[in-house]
């Protein structure tokens, strides 16, 4: 008797301790939340993609730096718009003035195998890097005004050469390999270094050029007339032919309308940080950025070919 | 009115012997599916797609394992059983006072971080070949079974 007694209430306190756990499971779950990124949830037929910022291979952090465009961010998103069934189309919303040759062609290489209609819609700015990437999409709208164009590619840099021998500093050259310090900016560049290096970035424009040509159905003497590097408004972009349509949000919407057969309905991908991830940024970025001097400065930029 | 009491046989006798290493292992995995169920299952949807190191994955992993390791040490705290171990007729049996500390050390392996992450490996081989685990002999506790016996079983 005592023993059944026994059984059962252990049973009782089993349970109990089942229910408990899986309160608190729920309630901590709900805490940690607050630390996890959501996943991103597509809920309509037409996935719009944000292409905001400068186009980069590497994320930034910190309160005071401008939001960024991370290629492989942007690659894994037209992934999960590739695989949801219900996504019918996908819109790429470009803001972006460009950045790098390399990160922009892996979007534009992801844009290019999917098998869904692409829609890119350039809003304020879709130019170099932004218009590489919306010259793979099925079609192109941009506003009468839109910056666009400037398919072209700098790599530039400031040279420090001058201004540390005012303050007998020098440079002292160590290499194996003539080219192995070119970029320096401590040091003056030298002819040879200059042909080397405009060499480089011509290779890297007739990449450009050849990727726009096929894009957008013209010849590649068609866009090297367009390609000095210079802007164009979007009515201009429209008559070069480098722009499908002038428009905005309901021209998009009336398109895909009737290209799908079926009333549209859009949903933004965009990344959910965290709450701890957004107070991440507030500090971590910001303790760095106080304590790192000008010599890390100099060297910032790794990105030193931008289209 | 009970035939024994009227033939007058021995009562039936309750012994004690080490759990079987099957047994322990089922209890374990239907323990595992029980905290799959109520402790992993309310954090589903904060599961990344991609599995990348982040301090979001690691405070979700260390919260599961925090209240898989709540669900073990209560349970053979309160009920001297989980609920795994109960389907399989286990118990656990103490030398000394059964405290909330000993419960816990005996759980520890529900934390997936160093060094506890080693008695994963350590704890069967000291099974096997031992007889008992490391955290019980720490412990001062045991995992028993109990088989009840009639007087005319004896031999």
């Amino acid at each position: 008797m005592k023993e059944k007694k026994k059984k059962r209430s252990n049973f009782w306190i089993l349970l109990a301790i089942i229910i408990i756990l899986f309160a608190f499971s729920t309630l901590i779950s709900g805490c940690v939340a607050l630390f996890v990124s959501s996943p991103e949830v597509i809920t309509g037929n037409v996935a719009i993609i944000p292409v905001v910022g400068p186009i980069t291979t590497f994320g930034s952090s910190g309160l005071f730096d401008e939001d960024v465009v991370v290629s492989s961010e942007i690659v894994r998103k037209i992934e999960k718009a590739a695989e949801t069934d219900s996504v019918k189309a996908i819109v790429f919303e470009i803001n972006s003035p460009g950045g790098s040759a390399v990160a922009s062609d892996e979007i534009g290489q992801a844009i290019k195998k999917l098998e869904k209609p692409t829609v890119a819609w350039i809003r304020q700015v879709g130019a170099s890097g932004g218009y590489w990437v919306a010259s793979t999409c099925d079609y192109i709208f941009a506003n009468r005004m839109s910056i666009t164009g400037s398919i072209g590619v700098i790599g530039s840099y400031l040279n420090f050469a001058e201004f540390i021998d005012d303050y007998n500093v020098s440079y002292e050259r160590f290499v194996s390999g003539d080219m192995k310090d070119f970029g320096s900016p401590f040091k003056r560049v030298t002819a040879k270094e200059r042909k080397y290096w405009q060499s480089k970035l011509d290779m890297i424009h007739d990449f450009f050029k050849e990727e726009v040509a096929t894009n957008r159905d013209l010849t590649f003497e068609e866009v090297d007339t367009l390609a000095d590097g210079g802007v164009f408004l979007g009515v201009e972009a429209f008559e070069s032919g480098l722009v499908d349509e002038l428009g905005g949000y309901d021209e998009i919407e009336a398109y895909l309308e009737k290209l799908l057969g079926e009333e549209v309905e859009f949903s933004r991908l965009s990344t959910k940080k965290s709450f701890i991830e957004k107070l991440a940024e507030l500090t971590s970025g910001n303790s760095f950025e106080i304590g790192r001097g000008l010599g890390y400065e100099l060297k910032k930029d790794d990105e030193l070919i931008k289209v | 009115m009970n035939p024994c009491m009227d033939l007058k046989l021995p009562k039936p006798q309750v012994y004690e012997m080490s759990a079987s290493l099957m047994k322990r292992l089922l209890s374990l995995v239907v323990d595992l599916y029980i905290v799959f169920i109520v402790v992993v299952s309310p954090f589903s949807s904060l599961f990344p797609k991609e599995v990348k190191f982040s301090s979001g994955l690691v405070l979700l992993v260390f919260s599961i394992s925090l209240l898989a390791l709540c669900y073990f040490s209560f349970s053979e705290l309160w009920a001297g059983q989980t609920i795994g171990m109960k389907l399989m007729g286990l118990h656990i049996v103490a030398d000394t006072k059964f405290t909330l500390l000993k419960s816990i050390l005996r759980n520890i392996f529900a934390l997936p971080f160093f060094p506890f992450i080693l008695l994963w490996v350590i704890e069967p081989l000291a099974l096997l070949f031992g007889g008992k685990r490391i955290m019980e002999r720490i412990t001062g506790t045991r995992t028993v079974e109990f088989i009840t016996m009639q007087g005319s079983e004896l031999v």
